[in-house]
C-alpha cells in the first residue's frame, strides 16, 4: 500500500481527520533520529482534544490488544467505540484521582500552582517542579 | 481558558491562606481539625495554621476541584497535570512531541530532543502501553502517528516500541 493510503486507512480506522504534515522540525526529527516517519490525526476539540485524542488511540488499541487495553480499567465505554464517552470516561478518571490524593498531596498540588503563578510574576522564589506552568493559565 | 477559577474556589474554602505559602511542610490530622506546617516567601520559619473542621473543608474543596476538571467541554483544558493523572491511574506513559513547550519539565543532555519530546513529572518508565500525541499549541493536542515498515502506530505495547524512539523518550527525562 502507498504510503498516502496507509495513513488514509489508518485515520479513518482510528476516526479521525488526517491534518497535513506535522510541523517540520518534529517530522525532521523522528525521520533523522529515529527512523520514523510522523504525521499527526485530529480527534475532536471544544476544550477536550487531548482526551478525544486518548480515546481514539484507545479505541483503536483495543482491536489489535484488547488484553492490555481492557485492563487499564476503563467502563465499558471503550467497547463502544464511541469517542465521546471514552473521553467523558477519561476525564472521570482524572477526577477520581485528584478526589483519592492525601490531604498532604493536594494542599502540595494547591501550594505549588500558586508557587510558580507568584515566581511568574517575579516576586518569590519557590518551588517550580510539580505540577506544570502550563495549568497556570487555568487559574 | 479555563472557565473556572481556582482562586474563587480557595477564596470560598478557609485555605485561601495557601496563595501566599511557599511550601507546606506537613499537614496533621486533629480529629476534624487539620494543622498545617508551612513556609513563606524567603523566610525559614514554619509557622501552622489550625483549620476547624479541617478535613471536611479540605474534602469538599478536593471534591469541587475534581468536579472542574472532570467536567467535558471548555469548563478545564488539559494540561500536563490531565496527563500526570492519566498516567498515574491507567499506568500508561505518553509519548509527546510538538514544537512548542507545553511547559513541562525538558531537562535533556540532547537537545534536540527536548524541543520536540516533552517529559512530564510522573512519567512511568514501564508502562503498560505508551501513547503518542502530537502538542501542536497550547490549545491543541492530537494523535500523533508513527509510519514504520509499512504499518501505523498511535500506541505501542512496551516490546513494540522502537528503541530508538524510547532512548529518545528516555534522553528528556
Amino acid at each position: 500500500m502507498q504510503w498516502k493510503e496507509l495513513r488514509k486507512d489508518f485515520c479513518r480506522r482510528l476516526g479521525c481527520e488526517q491534518v497535513p504534515e506535522v510541523a517540520d522540525q518534529t517530522k525532521l526529527f523522528f525521520w533523522k533520529r529515529c527512523h520514523l516517519r510522523a504525521y499527526a490525526a485530529d480527534a475532536g476539540g471544544g476544550g477536550d482534544c487531548f482526551f478525544l485524542s486518548v480515546a481514539a488511540v484507545l479505541i483503536l488499541a483495543r482491536d489489535s490488544m484488547p488484553a492490555v487495553v481492557d485492563s487499564l480499567g476503563l467502563p465499558p465505554t471503550l467497547a463502544g467505540r464511541d469517542r465521546k464517552a471514552v473521553a467523558k470516561a477519561l476525564r472521570g478518571v482524572v477526577g477520581r484521582h485528584f478526589r483519592g490524593l492525601s490531604g498532604k498531596a493536594f494542599v502540595d498540588f494547591v501550594t505549588t500552582v500558586w508557587s510558580v503563578k507568584r515566581l511568574e510574576h517575579g516576586w518569590t522564589n519557590g518551588l517550580c517542579w510539580h505540577y506544570c506552568e502550563s495549568h497556570l493559565s487555568s487559574f | 481558558m479555563d472557565q473556572w477559577s481556582m482562586l474563587a474556589l480557595l477564596r470560598k474554602s478557609p485555605f485561601e491562606f495557601l496563595t501566599t505559602v511557599n511550601v507546606v511542610v506537613d499537614v496533621q490530622v486533629l480529629d476534624d481539625a487539620l494543622q498545617v506546617r508551612f513556609q513563606e516567601g524567603d523566610s525559614t520559619v514554619t509557622p501552622s495554621k489550625r483549620i476547624c473542621s479541617g478535613v471536611a473543608a479540605l474534602a469538599k474543596l478536593q471534591h469541587e476541584v475534581a468536579v472542574q476538571l472532570e467536567t467535558c467541554g471548555n469548563r478545564h483544558w488539559p494540561t500536563d497535570v490531565d496527563i500526570a493523572a492519566l498516567s498515574d491511574e491507567l499506568n500508561v506513559s505518553f509519548i509527546m512531541a510538538g514544537n512548542m513547550r507545553p511547559n513541562m519539565s525538558v531537562a535533556s543532555e540532547d537537545t534536540a530532543s527536548g524541543k520536540v519530546l516533552h517529559a512530564y513529572v510522573g512519567m512511568k518508565e514501564n508502562p503498560c502501553l505508551w501513547l503518542c500525541l502530537y502538542y501542536v499549541d497550547e490549545m491543541r493536542f492530537q494523535a500523533l502517528i508513527f509510519e514504520k515498515d509499512g504499518e501505523c502506530h498511535a500506541c505501542f505495547e512496551p516490546d513494540a516500541a522502537p528503541p530508538t524512539l524510547l532512548e529518545k523518550v528516555a534522553a528528556c527525562r
